[in-house]
Formats: structure tokens, C-alpha cells, sequence
């Protein structure tokens, strides 16, 4: 029952595309402004709701109210357009229905094409009802319109009378006055104090939302001053919301609030004054009201146009998902752009074990790796000397990096084997055989990787196999144009040995960025023999001197980075990260796997059921059963992370999204890791409205997420507890102020405890996993 | 400029026929460790001195992790901390992250002391006594278990513990090495270590978190690693099988070869010890191929030492007196013996004079100053005319050598430590008489 009035709340506040509750009842209470045809508007509503959850449409865009807010418009125009009487209710019986058929059917419609049906089917439902119902019911035309007053004197005796009269009479600057009337006629109200209402209304729910409606009305104003004396005709009354609602749909809904989606928003204007007078000019001959289809037209054209470009610009961008606020889409955009920019990759991973310098990276001025063959890297083994063999360095064997296992960097097939040709003597190059022994494995269709330079007769897959990441498909090698013994490994997009390459980031690896990037040996392919023969590693031999000549090595501190989604440099040492059972245990988190959480100082209270789904976008989410908060949550191998949050900020769910933001599933002492939250998280209302503001244009209000794990040799040990501390802080002209400091303990495979400590008060739950 | 003097020497002419390799057999002399002058460590610290370099330690332990870790994708060295338990030794280990391997409640301690965190030492050792296995529960070290009266004093210390201790099953298997140690754990081919293992798991009171075995010590055949790790690995399977207990570690203990030559080698061992690679080679071939899944390989643990710190240490000593024996060989006196080049009862140590000499070598054998009669650091060595006074580096010696050394007759001296800028530490200050004697006590009848 409680979601039946939450839906019919949301239909109202769908009106603005919000789902803002309050927004909603606010809207509700001015449409009882005319008490008949506020009471017609509810009604509808509740018919079309009713009617919505029973023939078993879509739940989600049910319970959003996207099927009832047409039938919402259409009972208050009905209601408005003629007198009340058993005809009028019928009427709007009938209005509720065949808008909510025809809301779900242009859903469908639209909705496959990737466009909003917005109010057309309110539109098209009144004009139906107009065209058909004057033949068979000759229905009288409303007066309320005219003498509202007197139904004022009813509804509330004289005082109201007093005070709507009051409102009436304030002398409202003409332009403010115009304006308010206009944001009112959406609720078909002719009535400043109502617009004051619905303007309140609409800036509590959206800043940026308020913003654009003033731009989207004086970009109208304007447009008429220039064509003609202001403040009359089509701005006037019902038909100024169309400029108002088309600017919010176009500029801050749709697109993601920025600079350019106010241009745009304002480019919008003139197409509506036009569409409207065109459309009152065609229609008046039909006797019909143009309603909200001027706004309806441009918008979805200046969608549609949108949709159809073939290099989506970065100004422009269709807000990929409907948060139901622009603050929100906006702030999620600009973190997620970041944040999930490689979701959906191939994760490709280190070719090797252990640590390997990388001697050449991407395009990075070396001596091969050029032009269209420059998205490669190479490896090779460094001891802390910078060397990379021991001894006189002239037999392949002295080489760290030889015979050393070449692994599958993802799953795939093996595309093609080449494994015949012999190593090369130090210091020679094999240019007619220039890529040496080759494995290419395809990962998926247009995605192949390359590991070259194998030693020869190493390798044990053959075309056809499938390997698994991490398999063994073949030994590092010196064969082809390699003068001593690295790997080649590259990306490409054609399944040919020597292919282009493409650059493809790796998705997580161990970097220890070099403190001296040009003192590691860069192998020298084009293979000077002399050169190489006197001085195996020539620069190696300079590395060698200078470092011995510097202070302890110990005191240049080298401290290992966790990456995600990176490109090696040339001269970074990396190795493959130490996956933390634990915590990947803990985190894995597979769907039906849920958590029952208690508050430790209250542990007679009930539990909240944590469980996890996932979408029928195949994307999981953490679903709290108490409160119907929902965390959506990603990851791979390496780290956990929430995307996204949806439901009362007040939910324990909302404190373990803010406390486990990011975690990685790696164990590296001393590791701090860092993230950005979305600027919705920020609480302080002055400050947030001021940033809502000022968002699309530039964000000063910084919210950040670190995490670090409390030393403790246990967290080595699989089975033992690990424990973690994250801070959520929100920062803003150099200040920092923390809003949430959590420690979470992880043990025996899932989250156990969650302190946190937020706006003065300290909450400690306590998790158990469910059916275990 | 004077030459400086050197004793006539007469030697029988045994000229073989030449060949290309050259007569140049003359012993190179070291006149400086790690850039610091012999002559000025001498001056600074006297002499004999031990002096180690904390490059070297640094390097050896680079270069054992590269060898397994780039082989294997879990590896995890534990110090074993008999070999030296030096505490700058130990710490130089433990921050390039080594955990402890420690064999007694002394050395537990030590490690604790060296900031080594309980979880992180493993505790082998054929003779723990209850309280020693009390301190490790209360620390939360692993316990690695040797024979059937300790488990059962284990798990009658474990009664009324809060958290199970964690343990390892020491196992001792054929790998091929004649003879086979069986002394130290379970016998793994007549069921004895199966039995434990199901008798551990069944109690209840337990954690096992590991299998152990140690092959030997200056094992020369990879392949017998190879072959252990194999054993282990099938037992670790036949754990999870059968006792629904995964093993989260094979420790393949220590043993690995230094280039110290051995008493009675026909070659030298820098010619016929193999690199640690070869051991690493076999030991990940044998775990990879095992038949684990890539997610659930074992942690693999090894405790070197000797391989780990041989090579780092240094002894200075010098030469007291010459002499000739009764047989004609010549003798040198040295003011070190066998109290402090303990492991001179294994290895012909390689010993290097400290200033050219010419060509000139005499066969000599080497003595210590101690007045006993096993007091031989070199049965024949050839080395330059030296003179007393001269000083000399007897190199390798950084194993075993600064813990199992003696207070015999003589005091120990100073150790120094020589850091990466090349500036020397002293970590142990020599012994002097009141050190020596402050655990003394005389009876109030003795004196006076």
C-alpha cells in the first residue's frame, strides 16, 4: 500500500522528471488549487497506478510513476475543460485508461529507440477525448476557470477568498508574474501563488533543474521582445511552460548538465516559439489546444539528433543513466566517466610472474616501438644493480629473464604457435625472423594479444587450445630481433603475427615507477654487435657505476603502487599483485549471497537482510531487504567497488557504500587507496546548493574516499581476520573535513563488523552470513 | 722505492707440459670489502674482525626471491635464523620481508624482538619444550611439528585457547638423497606423517596450515627438490581430499648449496655447485604440474640461510708467526682458529692476502692460535710468502660461523656491518673479560 502512494507521489513528480516525494506532494497540493480539478487529476492517477500495477506492466517504471504522470495531465485538463458532472467523471475514467495504454505503447515504441515518450500520450489522449466525446456526451465547458473564487469561498469560506485574493492582487513584477503563471499552467493552474508553490517545489528538487527553467522562460522572453510586444500572446498563461519544461528536458534531464547543455537548452527556445505557433495556428482550425506538444516535438528532436551523431562529443552527452534529478546524473557522470571508463574491458594481465622491469613502453622514444607498431611494451628482469643478467652476461643463461615462464595475460585461443626458431647468441639480431618465436591468442572477436621473442621450442599449446589466464604458453627467449633476452607483448586487432598494434591498458598490475626512468637498459634491437659484444648491457654497465657511486638504494624509497587499467611505463618495475584471500573471499560476492547485519549495541533489535541481485543489465547490486536501499557493485581480480547507491542515505547500506567505496583485494603494506565519491554524497545543505548551482559550469566541492588496511601480519594469512580503515571527506578550497571514518573487519569469508563514525554519532554492526 | 722482504722459499720442480690455460694460478690479493680498506678495518677494529656486507645480504636475497618468484607466482622466504642471528643480520632480511624460521624458544624470542609479528615465524626444531610451545601459541606463531610426544604436548597446551594454534607437519621423505634424514618429522612412505596429519585434523584443536620437509643441507641435486615437492604436494591434495583441510603452504625448508667449497671436492664449487635457478626450476616445475588450481596453488616457504648469507661474510685475520714442521711443510700461525671459523671443519675456505705479493706461492698449512691440536683452519693451501703481520680475508664465512662460533681461549672480537654507502657499523663489539665474566660467581669461601 505504502508503494501505491509513493507511485502516485512519483507521478506527480514526474511532471519534472523527479522522483523527489516532496516535490510530489507539494505539486499534489497545488493542484487542489482548483479543488475539482485537483481532485480529477488525483483520481486519474490513482485509476492510472492502480491500473498500471494490476495489468502487470514494467515494476520499475510503474513504481517511477512514468505510466501515470499522462494520466495525471489528462484528468486535470479534462477537469478544467468542462463542467464537473457524472459525464466529466466518466470522462476522466476513460482519459486515465487510454493515457496509461498509450504510455506504456509509445514506451515501447520510443522506448526501444532510446527516447523518452514525455507527455505525448497526454496529448494525444485529450485530443481523442475532445474530438470524441463532443459528438456523444456535449459536455458543458468549465467555468471554474473563470470564477474560482467562488469555489475558493467553498472550499475554505472567506479567509481563503482573503488570501487567494491577496495573492492575486500583490503587484508581482510583470516579467516574475508571467513566469510563475507559467510554471503553474503546468498544474493548469492560472495562478501566481500556485507558480510561487511549483517554483519552490522545483527548486528544492533541482537546482540546475530551477536554473533552466528561468533560462529556457527569459530565452522565450526574449525571443519575443525581438519579434513583437513582450508579454503577450504565446507567453502567456498554459503555453509559456513549454519553453519552460522543453529548456529543463533538453539542457539538464536528457543531456548531462554542463555549459553546453545550457546552450543547447537555449538553442532550443526559438524551435519551440515556433513550433508552438505553428501548432496553434494548425490546430485552432481543428478547435484543439496545443497542450505540451510544442514541447514535446523539440524536445525529442533535439534528442533524437543527439542519438545520431557518430562521435558522441564530450560536451554533449545523453545522460546514460536516468537518475531522476540533473544534480545527480550529473555528479554520477563525472565520477563514473573515471570510475568505470574500462568497465566491460577485456582484463588483460602481466604476461609473467614475479617482478620484470618494463625497458620499453608505449611509443616511449625507444628504438622500435614506433609508428603503428608503438602500443607495445617490453620486459625484461632487472636485479637492483639495474643489470638484467649475472655473471659475464654473454651466454643466454645469464640472463634473469631467460627460460622464465611466459604466461596467458586473459583467457582465449590460441590463434597461432611459432616456435622453430633458434635463440640468438647475445648481442645478434635475427632481422629476417623479426618477431622470433610467437604465440597470438584471441581473447574476442577483434581483440588478439602477441608474446614474442620466445625461446625456442618452448612453448606447449598449439593452435586451437584454450588457455586461461595465468596458463604457461611458453618460456621468455631471445629469438628474432632481440639482442638479449626480454618479451614482447602486445595488443592487436587482427589475429596476424606482427600485426598493429592497439593500445589496450592492462587492468591491474604492481608499479614501482622508477626513480630513474632513463637509467634502466633499453635493449637495443637494431643489435650494434660490437657495441653489445664488448660491453654486454652497455648501459647496464653505466647503470651499474652510477648507482654505485649514489647513496644506499634503501634510502630512495620505492613504494608499490597499485594500478588499474594502466600502461606500464619504460623503466617501471612491475609484478603481478598478491591477491588477499580474505578479502576476495569476502567480496566476491555472488548473487542469492546475503548478509544478515546487527547493530552490536542493540543485538535484540531485528536484522537487516543484505542480499545480492542482480539487474537485467546482468549488473549486481547489494539489496538491503529493511530499507530497499540498493548498491550497485563491481570489480575484478583485484578490487571491489561500488558504482552507484539508490535509497535513504540514513540506511546502514548507505554507510557500508561510503566505507568500502573501493577496496582493493591485494595485500600491499602501506598502501593508501583513493577514490572520488560522486558530489551527491555532500550533506551540508548550504554548501551543496551553492555547488548545484554552480555544477555544470564547475565543481569546487571535492568528496574523496581513502582506504587503508590497519597493519597486521595476521592479514597475510588466509582465514585470519583483515581489517581496513576508509575515510569519507569532502573537501573544498583546501579545507578537508571527514564525514564518515569506518573501520570494516573482514573474517571466516565475509564482512563480519563496520564501525563507523559519522556526524557525531558511532554505529558498530555487527554481519552474519545468511545459511551458514 | 725498498721492496719489501720476503722469506727464500725451495720447492721441487714438477713442471707438467704446458698447456694454453696458462700458469697464472697466483692468488689475487683483496685489499678492500665493499670500498672499505682492509687495512683501515684492521686499524678501526683489530683484528680478526667478521665483517658482512649488507649489499651482498641484500643482493642474495633479491636474487633467491627472483629465482623462485619469477617461476612461481606465491613464494615466501623465511630467515632461518641459526645461520645468524645477528640481530642487523636478521633485520637486514626482515625488511627486504623475510619472515623467522627459528628452532628454539631463544630464538623465538629473538625474532619477536626483531619486530618479526608472531604469525610471520615458523617454528621448527626437533626439541621445543612446553614452555617454548606455550609462548608460541600465546604469540600465535606456526608450530611446526616433529614427532608424536610433541603433538600430543601441543595439543594439551592448545586445551582452553581462545584460537586454535596454527601448525605444520614436519615430513621427512626419499627424495633420492642417500642417506635420508629421518630424523627430524613424520616418515612420509610408512604412514607415520598421514597418521599425525589425521590424528591433527580429527582433535579439532588445531589449525594446519602447512607441510614441512627438509632434505638435507648442501643438497647438490636439484632434482631432489623436485622430487620432495611432488611428495608434499600429493600429501597437501590428499589433505584437502580426505581431511577437507587445504594446506595453505609447503615450506620446502632450506639446505640450498653456497659456493663454499667442500672438504675432499675434486672442483672447486663455484664450478660445480648449481645456481639456486636450477633449484627453483625444479621445485616450481613440480608445484605447477602438480595439479592444483591456478587460484588455489599453495604459498611456497623456503628457509635458506646458508645460501642466503654466505657469501656476505668476511673474516679479517693475520698472520702471527711462520714455521716448518717436521716433514718440511711450511706452517702458518693466524690469530683465528677453528673457535671462530667453525665451519672450516667442512669447507676449504678460500683465503686471500690483503697486499700483492709476487708470483711465488708455497703450499702451507694453516693454524689457528688455539693450543689444541684440531686447531687446522687449512690442511694445504697455497698462499704467497706471507710474513707476520700481514693480514688476510677468508671470504664466505657470513653461515653459521657467528653462531655456532666459540668462546675458547680466546675472546670473540668485533663484527662489523659495512652499509650500502660503504660505511662501516659495528653490530657486535668484541668480547672483553668482564663480558665474560659477569655470569660468574665465586663462592664467598674463594675469596680473599
Amino acid at each position: 500500500m505504502n508503494s501505491y502512494f509513493r507511485t502516485i507521489l512519483h507521478s506527480y513528480a514526474m511532471l519534472f522528471f523527479s522522483q523527489h516525494r516532496g516535490l510530489g506532494a507539494l505539486l499534489l497540493l497545488v493542484s487542489f488549487a482548483h479543488p475539482l480539478v485537483g481532485a480529477a487529476g488525483l483520481a486519474s492517477t490513482a485509476l492510472a497506478v492502480a491500473g498500471a500495477r494490476a495489468a502487470g506492466f514494467n515494476r520499475e517504471w510503474t513504481g517511477r510513476g512514468a505510466y501515470s504522470f499522462n494520466s495525471l495531465l489528462t484528468g486535470l485538463a479534462l477537469a478544467s475543460f468542462y463542467a464537473p458532472g457524472w459525464a466529466l467523471a466518466g470522462l476522466v475514467t476513460v482519459g486515465a485508461g487510454v493515457a496509461l495504454l498509450l504510455s506504456v505503447a509509445l514506451g515501447g515504441w520510443l522506448g526501444g529507440r532510446g527516447l523518452p515518450f514525455l507527455s505525448l500520450p497526454f496529448v494525444a489522449t485529450v485530443w481523442l477525448l475532445m474530438m470524441g466525446s463532443a459528438p456523444l456526451l456535449h459536455l458543458p465547458p468549465a467555468e471554474a476557470n473563470i470564477y474560482w473564487l467562488n469555489e475558493a469561498y467553498a472550499l475554505g469560506g472567506p479567509r481563503l477568498v482573503a488570501v487567494a485574493q491577496w495573492a492575486a492582487d500583490w503587484p508581482w513584477p510583470p516579467l516574475l508574474a508571467t513566469y510563475l503563471r507559467a510554471l503553474g499552467s503546468v498544474l493548469f493552474q492560472d495562478n501566481a501563488l500556485a507558480g510561487l508553490l511549483v517554483a519552490a517545489g522545483l527548486l528544492w528538487h533541482s537546482r540546475i533543474a530551477f536554473s533552466l527553467s528561468v533560462l529556457g522562460f527569459l530565452g522565450a522572453y526574449g525571443v519575443l521582445w525581438l519579434t513583437g510586444p513582450a508579454g503577450s500572446g504565446p507567453l502567456e498563461y498554459n503555453l509559456g511552460a513549454n519553453y519552460v519544461v522543453a529548456a529543463v528536458a533538453v539542457g539538464g534531464v536528457f543531456v548531462i548538465p554542463s555549459a553546453a547543455s545550457y546552450g543547447w537548452a537555449l538553442l532550443s527556445v526559438p524551435v519551440t516559439v515556433v513550433a508552438l505557433a505553428a501548432a496553434t495556428a494548425v490546430l485552432t482550425k481543428l478547435g484543439l489546444p496545443a497542450l505540451s506538444l510544442p514541447y514535446c516535438v523539440t524536445a525529442l528532436l533535439f534528442l533524437y539528433v543527439l542519438l545520431l551523431r557518430e562521435r558522441p562529443g564530450a560536451g554533449l552527452v545523453l545522460t546514460p543513466v536516468q537518475r531522476y534529478s540533473p544534480e545527480r546524473n550529473l555528479y554520477a557522470y563525472a565520477t563514473d566517466r573515471v570510475r568505470l571508463a574500462h568497465q566491460g574491458a577485456v582484463a588483460f594481465t602481466l604476461p609473467f610472474l614475479g617482478q620484470w622491469a618494463c625497458t620499453q613502453g608505449y611509443t616511449s622514444g625507444g628504438p622500435t616501438h614506433l609508428g603503428d607498431w608503438g602500443q607495445a611494451l617490453d620486459f625484461a628482469i632487472a636485479d637492483a644493480d639495474g643489470h638484467t643478467y649475472h655473471g659475464a652476461g654473454f651466454a643466454l643463461s645469464d640472463y634473469y629473464a631467460y627460460n622464465k615462464p611466459v604466461l596467458a595475460p586473459a583467457d582465449g585461443v590460441v590463434e597461432e604457435v611459432i616456435q622453430h626458431i633458434e635463440d640468438n647468441p647475445i648481442g645478434e639480431v635475427n632481422l629476417r625472423e623479426n618477431w622470433g618465436n610467437t604465440v597470438v591468442l584471441r581473447h574476442a572477436p577483434g581483440l588478439y594479444s602477441q608474446l614474442s621473442h620466445l625461446r625456442a621450442h618452448s612453448v606447449p599449446v598449439k593452435p586451437g587450445d584454450y588457455v586461461r589466464r595465468g596458463d604457461i604458453v611458453g618460456t621468455c627467449g631471445n629469438s628474432g630481433r632481440s639482442p638479449e633476452p626480454h618479451l614482447h607483448f602486445q595488443v592487436q586487432a587482427t589475429p596476424y603475427v606482427g600485426s598493429r598494434t592497439v593500445a589496450y591498458p592492462l587492468a591491474y598490475f604492481v608499479a614501482e615507477a622508477a626513480t630513474k626512468p632513463d637509467l634502466l637498459p633499453v635493449l637495443n634491437p637494431f643489435g650494434t654487435t660490437d657495441n653489445v659484444y664488448k660491453a654486454p648491457g652497455g648501459a647496464s654497465k653505466a647503470l651499474a657505476a652510477l648507482s654505485n657511486t649514489t647513496k644506499p638504494s634503501a634510502a630512495i624509497p620505492r613504494t608499490p603502487q597499485l594500478r588499474h587499467f594502466a600502461v606500464p611505463n619504460a623503466g617501471d618495475l612491475v609484478s603481478p599483485p598478491a591477491i588477499n584471500r580474505t578479502l576476495s573471499q569476502a567480496l566476491r560476492l555472488p548473487p542469492g549471497y546475503a548478509l544478515d547485519v546487527r547493530n552490536a549495541d542493540a543485538p535484540t533489535a531485528p536484522a537487516q537482510r543484505w542480499e545480492v541481485f542482480t539487474d537485467a543489465y546482468n549488473l549486481t547490486y547489494l539489496r538491503c531487504q529493511t530499507t530497499g536501499a540498493v548498491a550497485y557493485f563491481a570489480g575484478d581480480a583485484s578490487v571491489f567497488y561500488f558504482t552507484a547507491f539508490y535509497g535513504s542515505e540514513d540506511s546502514w547500506l548507505y554507510f557500508f557504500y561510503q566505507a568500502a567505496y573501493r577496496v582493493p583485494l591485494v595485500s600491499l603494506p602501506g598502501q593508501i587507496t583513493r577514490d572520488a565519491f560522486p558530489l551527491s554524497v555532500v550533506r551540508n545543505p548550504a554548501l551543496a546548493w551553492a555547488q548545484d548551482l554552480l555544477a555544470p559550469f564547475y565543481r569546487f566541492l571535492k568528496p574523496t574516499f581513502a582506504l587503508e588496511a590497519v597493519p597486521d601480519a595476521d592479514a597475510a594469512w588466509p582465514g585470519r581476520p583483515v581489517r581496513l580503515r576508509s575515510r569519507a571527506a569532502v573537501g573544498y578550497f583546501g579545507r578537508e573535513r571527514a564525514t564518515q571514518t569506518a573501520e570494516l573487519t573482514f573474517a571466516d569469508g565475509h564482512l563480519a563488523a563496520l564501525r563507523v563514525q559519522r556526524a557525531g554519532q558511532e554505529i558498530n554492526l555487527t554481519c552474519s552470513l545468511v545459511g551458514a | 722505492m725498498k721492496l719489501p722482504y720476503e722469506r727464500p722459499t725451495l720447492r721441487k720442480l714438477t713442471a707438467g707440459a704446458l698447456n694454453k690455460f696458462g700458469p697464472r694460478a697466483g692468488v689475487r690479493p683483496v685489499t678492500a670489502l665493499d670500498g672499505v680498506a682492509v687495512g683501515e678495518l684492521v686499524a678501526r677494529f683489530g683484528s680478526p674482525l667478521f665483517v658482512l656486507s649488507e649489499r651482498q645480504l641484500r643482493r642474495s636475497y633479491q636474487a633467491a626471491v627472483r629465482a623462485f618468484g619469477t617461476r612461481y607466482p606465491r613464494v615466501q622466504l623465511a630467515w632461518s635464523y641459526k645461520t645468524n642471528y645477528l640481530n642487523a643480520v636478521c633485520r637486514v632480511f626482515h625488511q627486504e620481508g623475510a619472515w623467522a624460521e627459528v628452532v628454539s624458544g631463544m630464538e623465538l624470542e629473538k625474532a619477536l624482538l626483531n619486530g618479526v609479528p608472531g604469525p610471520h615465524i615458523l617454528f621448527n626444531g626437533p626439541g621445543k619444550r612446553r614452555a617454548d610451545l606455550e609462548r608460541a601459541c600465546a604469540v600465535d606463531a606456526v608450530v611446526h611439528l616433529d614427532n608424536a610426544d610433541e603433538l600430543h604436548l601441543l595439543l594439551d597446551v592448545a586445551a582452553g585457547r581462545p584460537r586454535r594454534p596454527r601448525v605444520a607437519l614436519r615430513v621427512n621423505l626419499n627424495a633420492g638423497i642417500v642417506p635420508q634424514w629421518d630424523r627430524f618429522g613424520f616418515n612420509l612412505e610408512n604412514g607415520e606423517a598421514w597418521q599425525a596429519l589425521s590424528r591433527l585434523v580429527a582433535s579439532g584443536q588445531l589449525e594446519l596450515v602447512g607441510l614441512h620437509c627438509h632434505i638435507g643441507t648442501y643438497i647438490l641435486q636439484p632434482a631432489a627438490y623436485g622430487a620432495a615437492a611432488t611428495k608434499l604436494a600429493a600429501l597437501a591434495q590428499r589433505c584437502a581430499r580426505e581431511l577437507h583441510t587445504v594446506v595453505q603452504y609447503l615450506d620446502l625448508g632450506g639446505g640450498f648449496p653456497s659456493t663454499n667449497t667442500l672438504k675432499g671436492a675434486y672442483l672447486p664449487a663455484t664450478d660445480t655447485v648449481p645456481p639456486l635457478d636450477d633449484y627453483a626450476e625444479a621445485v616450481a616445475g613440480a608445484l605447477l604440474g602438480a595439479g592444483f588450481k591456478t587460484d588455489d596453488l599453495p604459498l611456497l616457504v623456503l628457509e635458506a640461510g646458508r645460501a642466503l648469507v654466505d657469501e656476505a661474510g668476511s673474516l679479517i685475520g693475520t698472520v702471527l708467526a711462520n714455521k716448518r714442521l717436521a716433514d718440511g711443510r711450511r706452517a702458518t700461525i693466524l690469530d683465528f682458529g677453528v673457535n671462530l671459523l667453525f665451519t672450516s671443519f667442512w669447507y676449504d675456505h678460500h683465503i686471500s692476502p690483503t697486499r700483492e705479493f709476487s708470483a711465488d706461492t708455497e703450499p702451507t698449512v694453516l693454524y689457528g692460535p688455539l693450543c689444541m691440536n684440531i686447531d687446522m683452519l687449512r690442511e694445504s693451501i697455497a698462499l704467497p710468502l706471507l710474513a707476520p703481520g700481514d693480514t688476510v680475508v677468508v671470504h664466505k664465512v657470513g653461515a653459521y660461523n657467528m653462531s655456532q662460533w666459540q668462546q675458547f681461549i680466546n675472546l670473540r672480537p668485533y663484527v662489523v656491518l659495512i652499509d650500502q654507502a660503504g660505511q662501516p657499523h659495528v653490530i657486535r663489539a668484541a668480547e672483553t673479560l668482564e663480558y665474560l665474566q659477569q655470569l660468574e660467581q665465586v663462592p664467598a669461601h674463594l675469596l680473599g
